[in-house]
């Protein structure tokens, strides 16, 4: 028998390497304006057609290449960025494998033209299938222009998954967006079709750029992060928690200047807001981190989006906690966290040891006074620093939510059994679910049991669910429940549950509130943390302090 | 038509049907009284298909026919006008005009005929119960009812006739699920089945017949329940539907019986309220020898501790209750003291004014 396995050919080589890095026209406008970073450009300039299908054009005025670097450039794992294999441990430039231009070139055709700055000369050549195809002297402004055209014509598997132009056009507006919002000293320029897409100026000021690419209303809900600890820098600007988005595509994380998507930065970045924004709520936020090189391993991926953290733990506190630092520092939050409340607290958690036979009712002045309510519904205000707007359904929703959550953590919540179990009917395939999630609504407080075919029978129920109607409310319950049929995560059922039963027991809109129960209503609310926004993510309270009325009526 | 009477009766009388004429009403007429006269007495009818008043009372000068007018604007003119004495007289079109001295109102009218029939009151078999009696025994159950609006029988208060140690009891029952409340006097009833009458319905009742001295005439006529005084009728339709068996969840008398104050508990509780003031937020007590601790309170909202005597030698239990179900029956009782019975801690609670064995109330327990 023939011997069947063989060495394969360097081309095809090359063609398996390039797939790993280049998936598609995005990954190729990202190397190269990595390159042209590395580079020390100043203007970037990016010039797509098709979407980048027939051409991508990247020119840069960084420093350019002599000749013979620029052969060697076009050469796999040919890099002028590390020597050793000491240099990996201390990887300082965004691209360093060597396989970016080598791997463009195998599935492309590619248009050198390069000049160092103090050459009086250019350098010229042109590669096909990998190999050059002329060189010659030329002309040109110092720096690089790199021309891909005609990309994966040479691999038809690759040309085939190829999305349609606006797709594409997609993937490399936010990848340029990606590098632009964390260098605005560099100017970036894209063009589509020979139509501007965009135009950076370079800028000093990092929020005229974040700005300029994510546009006025973020900009204004930024606040400045800005910490460090042994581990390493972290400096950037999130949203205020007014301020969420229902996706987490807003959440930019640069480590050592390259962007990176990771789960436990992502994790840091929730578990900081987690107090303030509901769950699946995300902000926005560019958070750059300077981290030793010895730390960071972001050799673990040809794309390198991924990266590995040798202590990943700090890490996690780090940013965490310079999140958190900078959200304190939230007017509305810090105008109403003085450290006086604190202590006005204290005596409410006083043990029941008190003495008794003698009646005490200790129940502190609130810090806020109720002035008015509007509409039977918007609570207004009064406080030390300022004056501020609260949605009363949105705000007791919330604070139910948040002792709901804590229910399903194990804390205890308040319930009132039935005297006679109440038997509510249902469809068969809702008792179905219900009776499956039996465990966890008792969690909550909502306990039931099986009752025969088509009905379910209710034991007891949170308190303050008291008075709700238990047939529209399962009837809801099981309608969140079978959403889990569709893949959602149990995790999620359980929180959109939370968010159900919450928004069923809270205070209604247009309805009278005592001033007992706005009192109440607001030490709950400083209870839970001063959340601003209900579950559903709206915002629950907008504030304006008193320098900003004074300034309504030019008061000094 | 014509009639003339006197103003304040007619006040009266139109007072005690605002509640029925419903005004929201999808079906427009039912938002009107009709009025109809012969042999110098006039009716006045309102109904919302589920309560009808027929109020009977004097007039003059009386031209026998209908008329059907807004049971409110009506209502509210004859308030306003002077004079004892005011002449109502039907004009074309349905129209009416109503004169006192020398005001003049002209109302727009309906065509009497669309004015739903007034369901017969013929009753078979009758009782007679004291009206004083009857609002008492409304009063005392009405609260307890559920307004779930999904739980049609838990909305009404379920009346029957009940036998206990040979004699015969009339027995009204109502309970929103988590507490119950059951009140019955010694009379004879004529109802062979239990029935269910809307919380509504009773309350309208009681509203309309409460402050009469006389006694009621109660009887069942196909799905009606009907009660009737010389001048009123109140025909209000059954509620259908199976009542939840309640005796089984009625604890019997036991050892744990703790006998307290009712003003000094319902001070108490007041107190525990503000604090426990968030919807159904719970108040524990603490029973052991001739004292009662009750306390409530979270590191949010407050807290508050207070204690009281009362008369008690079982062990120590500690219950935790919901203040407002508490509150709802201590107002609802007139003795001096009461008597809880408790079991378990999370068994049912039993309420009574102390020496007497017409009126009783279950609580279940809250946990917190």
């Amino acid at each position: 028998m023939k011997s069947k396995i063989r060495v394969l050919p360097p081309d095809i080589v090359s063609k398996i390497a390039a797939g790993e890095i280049i998936e598609r026209p995005a990954s190729v406008v990202k190397e190269l304006v990595e390159n042209s970073l590395d580079a020390g450009s100043g203007v970037i300039t990016v010039e797509i057609e098709e979407g980048g299908k027939k051409r991508i054009t990247v020119m840069d005025d960084g420093e350019g290449m002599v000749k013979e670097d620029a052969f060697l450039a076009l050469e796999r794992h040919a890099t002028s960025k590390i020597y050793d294999e000491k240099d990996l441990n201390i990887l300082g430039t965004l691209g360093f494998r060597g396989e970016a231009l080598s791997s463009i070139a195998a599935v492309s055709c590619v248009s050198l033209i390069t000049r160092a700055h103090d050459e009086i000369s250019g350098t010229r050549i042109l590669v096909e299938d990998g190999r050059v195809q002329g060189a010659e002297e030329i002309g040109c402004p110092p720096g690089t222009r790199l021309e891909i055209k005609d990309l994966f014509y040479n691999v038809p598997a690759r040309q085939k998954f190829l999305r349609g132009v606006q797709t594409e056009m997609a993937h490399i507006i936010e990848v340029i967006t990606r590098m632009a919002l964390v260098h605005s000293s560099v100017g970036f320029i894209l063009k589509h079709n020979n139509r501007v897409v965009f135009n950076l100026p370079s800028t000093q000021e990092e929020r005229s750029r974040i700005r300029a690419i994510l546009g006025k209303e973020v900009t204004t809900q930024l606040v400045r992060v800005e910490a460090s600890n042994g581990f390493g820098v972290v400096q950037g600007w999130a949203t205020v928690p007014t301020y969420i988005r229902g996706s987490s595509k807003g959440i930019y994380i640069y480590v050592n200047g390259r962007y990176i998507r990771d789960k436990l930065i992502f994790h840091a970045v929730s578990e900081a807001y987690r107090r303030f924004i509901p769950a699946r709520m995300y902000p926005v936020t560019i958070l750059s981190l300077s981290i030793p090189f010895s730390e960071v391993d972001v050799n673990v991926h040809p794309a390198k989006m991924e990266v590995r953290f040798r202590r990943g733990e700090e890490l996690h506190r780090l940013i965490c906690d310079s999140l958190k630092d900078a959200l304190s520092h939230f007017p509305t939050i810090k105008s109403y966290e003085a450290s006086e409340i604190r202590e006005e607290m204290a005596p409410y958690s006083a043990p029941s040891s008190l003495a008794i036979g003698t009646e005490r009712i200790s129940s502190s002045p609130p810090l806020w006074r109720m002035t008015g309510q509007l509409k039977g519904t918007y609570l207004v205000i009064e406080g030390e620093e300022g004056v501020m707007i609260i949605d009363q359904h949105a705000a007791h929703e919330r604070i139910l939510y948040e002792r709901l959550k804590k229910a399903l953590e194990g804390e205890k919540i308040s319930q009132q059994p039935f005297l006679i179990p109440q038997p509510i009917e249902v469809k068969k395939d809702e008792k179905e679910l219900l009776v499956g999630y039996r465990f966890e609504l008792a969690r909550v407080g909502l306990e039931i049991e099986e009752f025969g075919e088509r009905a379910v029978s209710v034991t007891s129920i949170p308190s303050f669910l008291q008075g709700e109607d238990l047939q529209s409310l399962l009837e809801a319950l099981s309608e969140e429940l079978a959403e889990r049929g569709e893949g959602g995560a149990f995790d999620r059922v359980l929180d959109r549950l939370c968010v159900l039963l919450a928004c069923r027991g809270a205070v209604k809109a247009n309805h009278r509130l005592q001033e007992e129960e706005v009192n109440s209503l607001l030490r709950e609310w400083e209870e839970a943390g001063q959340p601003t926004t209900c579950p559903h993510g709206r915002p629950l309270l907008i504030t304006w302090s008193w320098r900003e009325v004074e300034g309504w009526f030019r008061r000094s | 038509m014509k009639f003339v009477i006197e103003k304040d009766m007619l006040q009266t009388n139109l007072g005690k049907i605002q509640g029925i004429a419903e005004r929201k009403s999808t079906i427009p007429i039912l938002a009107n009284t009709l009025i109809s006269g012969e042999n110098n007495r006039i009716s006045i009818v309102a109904t919302d298909l589920e309560i009808g008043v027929m109020e009977i009372t004097e007039a003059t000068k009386m031209e026998k026919g209908e008329i059907c007018v807004s049971a409110r604007k009506f209502y509210d003119i004859i308030r306003e006008l002077p004079g004892d004495q005011i002449e109502v007289q039907k004009q074309e079109n349905f129209w009416v005009s109503i004169k006192a001295g020398k005001t003049e109102f002209n109302l727009p009218g309906l065509d009497p005929k669309e004015f739903p029939a007034f369901p017969s009151t013929e009753g078979t078999s009758y009782f007679n119960i004291d009206a004083q009696v009857l609002a008492e025994m409304i009063e005392k159950t009405v609260f307890a009812a559920s307004s779930e609006e999904s739980r049609f029988n838990l909305n009404g208060i379920y009346i029957e006739q009940a036998t206990r140690d040979k004699k015969d009891y009339f027995r009204m029952v109502a309970t929103d699920g988590h507490r119950l409340s059951m009140i019955e006097k010694e009379i004879k009833t004529t109802f062979e089945k239990g029935i269910i009458i809307s919380r509504r319905g009773l309350t309208e009742l009681k509203k309309i017949l409460g402050d009469t001295e006389r006694e009621i005439t109660v009887s069942l006529e196909g799905n009606n329940c009907i009660f009737k005084t010389e001048q009123t009728t109140v025909v209000i339709r059954l509620l259908e539907g199976e009542y939840p068996d309640y005796h089984q969840v009625i604890p019997g008398a036991n050892k744990k019986q703790v006998i307290i104050d009712r003003r000094e508990f319902i001070g108490a509780l007041r107190r525990a309220q503000v604090i426990a003031s968030e919807k159904g937020e719970g108040v524990k007590f603490f029973i052991q020898e001739e004292s009662m601790e009750i306390k409530t309170g979270g590191p949010d909202v407050g807290n508050v501790h207070e204690e009281i005597k009362v008369i008690y030698n079982g062990k120590p239990i500690e219950v935790s209750f919901n203040a407002r179900y508490l509150l709802d029956v201590l107002n609802n009782i007139d003795t001096e003291k009461i008597t809880v019975n408790l079991n378990e801690e999370l068994s049912p609670g039993l309420i009574k004014p102390m020496d007497r064995e017409d009126y009783l109330y279950v609580i279940m327990p809250m946990r917190i």
